[in-house]
């Protein structure tokens, strides 16, 4: 990912602060445009959700995690949309459930991102939680309470842990030999 | 052993061995082909892959489609760089089918060049590539990464959705009806009441509909979360297929058997329906054109992938003829690609639309997005995609009002100055 990532490794308690929003955020609200940054990431980060929520991009800091309602990311196949939310420093994803082709295009950039049926009643904003997939909960630190959290199929892990599709592809390349081996 | 949905038979001949596959299952399936749109996007990939001048290599020349057509004509350096570097690929891995400047919606160009037949599977990197379930078609939307995987090797990981069994009885109108079915669907039962399943779309409607119709609802099937919205193949998608099918690759058009499992079946009747408008900012705020009745706009366009199409520009110009558009309106149509446009030059649809006042644009997927802002003042009404909150500016423009309604709607608010139903203009 160009710019600053905020990748995390799925198989490490990911804990952050919350930003709460609600149903179907589109990715026009992600990655709309509208006001010009000195680069494109630039332009990417300072519009993320600023239509829904214009002190987001403000406040939001390194390490936060965006909880999110049903359908999240539904809309365009636009993968700058998941580039936004590492831009802004967003560490993971939880949501009653995420549209597909933001879901495979968060795997495919490896931003953790998941489906938690009933986080949206169990986080509020500014609550600090703790995302662990390994042990499948999600632990909210403020109430003390927790949530299941369903585990990513292995399919899907394997991506996650090679740093996202573009390390599969290369890896693949590599071995039917239509570029050299990797050298690490 | 129960029956098969289209889905699953598809998605099982494009796995490995030609196995029977069964909703729930993942696998990777093979593609028939690959809409590779814009490639200032998927050039982002490369050069985080490490690739700065592009794939190294193409798994088939002639079933990767290039298209630069989201941009066209480029008006910023980075877009001209981007097609400028998309020839140099092609020339490089010798794509047979290359569009470096064309003006066009990609989709409708899939159609009209003849890359897509009935029972293929396509994927394509632009969320509406569901709409050649139109003509019988599994296709569907990926990003960026995931259709240079494709590019790379021809198959992806899938997982074999559960089908809905989506029965529209009625008839077909003598004008564009699909939006207002599928913002119907939509209102009733959710923008993703679909989401990582099929949609197979059947019953009288279905079936008496014009092709344009049934492309516009399988557009929009990814409107309500669906990975695939697919109609039965006739006599109608044969005609309009082989028209188009200038190599003249075979095809077999694919049915559901007659017992396949559906996870749940819906019925509409579409004679009951009047004219939708989806209200700001969801595909599913929908009530009837009336409650929005009186709502004044400054903008109505008609464009894109879901409502560009010969028909929907059709009714357009026979609403306007001997009419004009309402004072202190814009009003944009914008054919759906080269073809469209011709096909409305030739039967006199232009100097209809350009007589009553309407801006003719260049065919293009920028009748969808920008330019044509609306402001945090402004109201607008449109048939293209989406009404999402800055769809028409962004985030500087995230209080613009867009209403989203079939084409025969946005004409009568265009005459009439704001939104209301389109039936008094079509007697």
């Amino acid at each position: 990912m160009t710019g600053v990532t905020a990748m995390t490794d799925v198989d490490r308690p990911i804990t952050g602060r919350v930003w709460k929003f609600g149903d179907s955020v589109d990715t026009n609200q992600l990655a709309g445009g509208g006001l010009t940054g000195a680069t494109r990431d630039d332009t990417l980060r300072i519009n993320c959700l600023r239509g829904l929520r214009p002190e987001f991009t403000e406040g939001v800091r390194p390490g936060d995690i965006l909880v999110a309602g049903h359908n999240f990311g539904c809309g365009s196949s636009r993968q700058s949309a998941v580039e936004a939310l590492a831009l802004c420093g967003i560490c993971a994803v939880v949501a009653e459930s995420v549209a597909r082709i933001h879901r495979r295009n968060s795997i495919a950039l490896a931003l953790p991102t998941f489906v938690a049926p009933g986080i949206a009643e169990f986080a509020d904003d500014g609550d600090e939680i703790e995302v662990d997939h390994g042990a499948g909960v999600v632990r909210n630190h403020r109430t003390g309470g927790e949530l299941a959290l369903p585990r990513l199929p292995d399919s899907v892990l394997a991506i996650y842990r090679a740093g996202g599709l573009t390390a599969v592809i290369r890896a693949r390349l590599a071995a039917a030999g239509i570029i050299p081996a990797e050298t690490s | 052993m129960t029956g098969q949905t289209i889905a699953e038979k598809v998605l099982g001949a494009h796995g490995a061995g030609g196995a029977r596959v069964s909703a729930g299952d993942l696998i990777d399936a093979r593609v028939d082909g690959l809409m590779a749109i814009n490639y200032q996007w998927m050039r982002a990939t490369y050069e985080r892959m490490g690739f700065p001048d592009g794939p190294p290599n193409v798994w088939d020349p002639a079933r990767v489609f290039l298209m630069n057509e989201h941009v066209q004509p480029p008006a910023d350096v980075d877009s001209a760089i981007g097609n400028y570097q998309s020839r140099l690929v092609a020339d490089r891995l010798g794509l047979t089918h290359f569009y470096e400047s064309e003006m066009g919606v990609c989709h409708q160009m899939m159609l009209d060049y003849g890359l897509v037949r009935p029972g293929e599977f396509v994927l394509g990197n632009d969320s509406h590539t569901t709409a050649h379930g139109g003509i019988n078609a599994l296709s569907t939307g990926i990003g960026a990464d995931e259709a240079a995987y494709v590019f790379a090797f021809g198959e992806l990981y899938f997982n074999v959705p559960e089908t809905i069994k989506v029965v529209l009885h009625g008839a077909a109108r003598p004008y564009p009806f699909g939006k207002d079915v599928i913002l119907y669907l939509a209102g009733v039962y959710g923008d993703d009441f679909a989401q990582d399943k099929a949609v197979e779309f059947h019953g009288g409607f279905a079936a008496d509909s014009d092709i344009a119709t049934r492309l516009c609802i399988a557009d929009h099937a990814v409107e309500v979360g669906a990975t695939f919205g697919i109609f039965l193949a006739d006599e109608k998608t044969r005609a309009y297929v082989d028209e188009r099918n200038a190599e003249r690759i075979p095809w077999r058009p694919v049915a559901p058997d007659p017992d396949a499992r559906y996870t749940r079946v819906i019925e509409v009747d579409c004679d009951a329906l009047g004219f939708q408008v989806a209200r700001p900012f969801r595909f599913d705020n929908v009530a009837p054109a009336a409650a929005s009745a009186g709502v004044r706009i400054n903008q109505a366009r008609i464009g894109s992938c879901a409502n560009g199409r010969f028909e929907d520009i059709e009714i357009a110009a026979r609403m306007l003829r001997g009419r004009r558009v309402a004072p202190g309106v814009r009003c944009y149509v914008s054919p759906a690609s080269t073809r469209v446009y011709k096909q409305c030059a030739d039967a006199g649809l232009l100097s209809v639309l350009l007589e009553a006042g309407v801006q003719v644009q260049d065919p293009g997927c920028m009748i969808c997005q920008t330019p044509g802002i609306v402001l945090n003042e402004e109201t607008c009404i449109t048939s293209t995609t989406r009404n999402y909150r800055g769809r028409f500016g962004g985030s500087r423009t995230s209080e613009a009002q867009i209403y989203l309604a079939g084409p025969a709607t946005v004409t009568a608010a265009a005459i009439a100055g704001e939104i209301v139903d389109p039936a008094e203009f079509l007697r």
